[in-house]
């Protein structure tokens, strides 16, 4: 029982944090590489506020808040950088981000990490927090179906299309595209919350480049601005490495694998669907 | 002397991003495409290296068995990225390096494990110049390093190579109308890109430890270099490679009393001073204001 519940637990965690990969990368064709650092800040902030005392609601509050005003960073450099060099800075941040969190070990716990985080009093059992997340997962898919059919989603569709023509009807690429970044920060954050709620436990390698991956490959698999889309990518992509842990291979592999796995599709991904990503070419 | 020794140490570790930056220059140079697999290239040849050198091949063969992995390396980002380069769709052309990086770190992780090997198992032999001392390794990368940049810089600003590489980025069917292969031209920059790439991968872990997932660090290195210093100019990029290792490295070394700054603080400070040079200077240190007409 508590396999199944830590997978739809995984499940949800990744589809979270994928929403927001799914409007930046699939829907409006921005390169936001910067979603496992976030995972990972609203971890740090959510351990650091319960560290000091405050109530886990609070702190997770305070650490979503805190998530918000970080992603200005990032909008900040999606203003002043081209596309090619924003998508490989944010990727970097996670570098610079593991850097800081295994350096300030006065505050994170450095290398050791944050031991014994609590749940909320509400979610102490695994499955309660499980529900939460499923429920939440479920509200933040609706969110980005209405996202989808307002102003912005069709404003982040025509910028995959054409950023002049976005640009030409008077809406501004900067801040459509700023809002989707800011949006996916804030769900990488509180993907990253519900996440540590879960382990309980932080350290740096949280979130890391395996989780990256994971959450590009289901932005990019799903590919059609659809919701279902969406879901049907996280489903086969969070589970699709599950069939090593039945193979007699020792588990120090299984995290290699899984992430060969996990770029192997991707690369098959990119290099067959990936023209449905791309604008239309138009022949007259 | 302490000073000068920081700022040897710094050369060594600012060539070696120099080295890595020069391949990133090449390959975006001439496909518009950030080869980030190109840390892990480097890391992978290493492992070839590492791996001839324990199955008692000798050093010929197993220089030669090395040289054909960077080939077959290339050959490999070659087959991956020739399609997105000639569609531009160069951020699907990035996230494939990425991906493939990772492929192939994962790998060697598979292959030969996550504990540190070493080449050596003697200390490295040394130089000495009066106080100051630097690794043969790192003399050696030093040398080689100073003899490609230049080497480098003279060949795409003065040959009709450099000059067929930022054509073929910039049309690559006009220029194949100009009976020119364009595909030949990315083959080549990839291969010679994977060839230097393994070069650096050796050389750095020669000085520290052979694990799977160096590459990654020193490639990020020579991208915030390669963008601090203006992804079109190949001087600006050499420049700041050193700036970016350099300024760190005097912080941390220089630092003292109850404002010491430790070693793990360093890579948090490469960032903020890119973050402050492209706040400075976006399009790069030495990136000239063109007038649009």
């Amino acid at each position: 029982m508590g396999y199944f519940l830590t997978q739809l637990a995984r499940l949800a965690e990744s589809t979270i944090t994928a929403i927001g990969s799914h409007l930046t990368i699939a829907v409006g064709n921005i390169f936001f590489l910067g979603g496992s650092t976030m995972f990972c800040f609203g971890a740090y902030a959510l351990a650091v506020s319960q560290k000091f005392g405050l109530d886990p609601w609070w702190a997770a509050l305070l650490s979503i808040v805190f998530s918000f005003f970080v992603s200005f960073l990032f909008v900040l450099a999606y203003i002043k950088l081209s596309n090619d060099s924003f998508a490989v800075f944010t990727l970097s941040s996670m570098l610079a981000f593991e850097a800081l969190v295994k350096s300030w070990d006065d505050v994170t716990g450095g290398i050791l990490g944050i031991a014994g985080i609590l749940r909320p009093d509400n979610l102490v059992k695994l499955k309660q927090l499980v529900i939460f997340q499923i429920i939440l997962m479920v509200i933040l898919l609706f969110i980005e179906f209405v996202i989808l059919k307002t102003v912005l989603g069709r404003s982040l569709l025509g910028m995959r299309e054409s950023r002049n023509f976005v640009e030409a009807l008077g809406t501004s690429t900067k801040r459509t595209g700023s809002v989707a970044i800011i949006i996916c920060c804030v769900l990488a954050a509180m993907a990253g919350v519900t996440g540590v709620w879960r382990i309980q436990f932080l350290d740096a390698s949280f979130g890391s480049i395996a989780m990256l991956v994971q959450s590009v490959t289901i932005a990019i698999l799903a590919a059609k601005p659809q919701v279902r889309w969406l879901m049907l990518s996280a489903v086969f992509v969070t589970f699709l490495p599950e069939f090593l842990r039945f193979t007699p291979l020792p588990s120090t592999m299984i995290g290699h694998l899984r992430i060969l796995i996990y770029s192997v599709l991707l690369i098959v991904v990119l290099l067959t669907i990936s023209k449905k990503l791309m604008p239309q070419k138009r022949f007259i | 002397m302490f000073f000068l020794q920081i700022l040897l140490n710094s050369l060594v570790v600012g060539t070696q991003v120099v080295l890595l930056a020069v391949p990133l220059y090449l390959v975006y140079a001439a496909s518009k495409i950030y080869h980030l697999a190109l840390g892990a290239t480097g890391i992978s040849v290493a492992y070839a290296l590492y791996f001839g050198l324990t199955s008692g091949w000798g050093w010929p063969i197993t220089i030669l068995f090395t040289l054909i992995c960077a080939i077959v390396l290339g050959l490999l980002s070659f087959a991956l990225l020739e399609k997105l380069a000639k569609k531009k769709e160069h951020l699907f052309g990035l996230l494939v390096s990425f991906s493939l990086g990772l492929c192939l770190e994962a790998s060697m992780a598979l292959m030969f494990g996550t504990d540190g090997k070493f080449f050596l198992s003697t200390p490295l032999p040394t130089i000495n110049f009066s106080e100051l001392y630097l690794t043969v390794p790192g003399a050696i990368t030093l040398v080689v390093g100073i003899v490609l940049s230049i080497l480098f810089l003279l060949l795409t600003t003065q040959t009709p190579w450099g000059r067929e590489i930022k054509a073929v980025s910039e049309n690559s069917y006009l220029l194949s109308s100009l009976s020119f292969n364009a595909s030949l031209v990315r083959a080549t920059v990839l291969v010679v890109a994977s060839v230097i790439a393994g070069f650096v991968g050796i050389m750095t872990t020669f000085n520290s430890t052979l694990v799977p997932g160096a590459g990654f660090n020193i490639v990020v290195l020579a991208f915030i270099a390669l963008l601090v210093g203006g992804v079109h100019s190949l001087k600006g990029t050499i420049v700041a490679a050193y700036l970016v290792v350099l300024i760190p490295e005097l912080v941390v070394g220089l630092s003292s009393g109850s404002y010491s700054v430790s070693l793990s603080w360093k890579m948090v400070i490469v960032f903020i001073v890119a973050a402050i040079l492209l706040t400075w200077k976006p399009n790069g240190l030495l990136e000239r204001r063109e007038r649009v007409e």
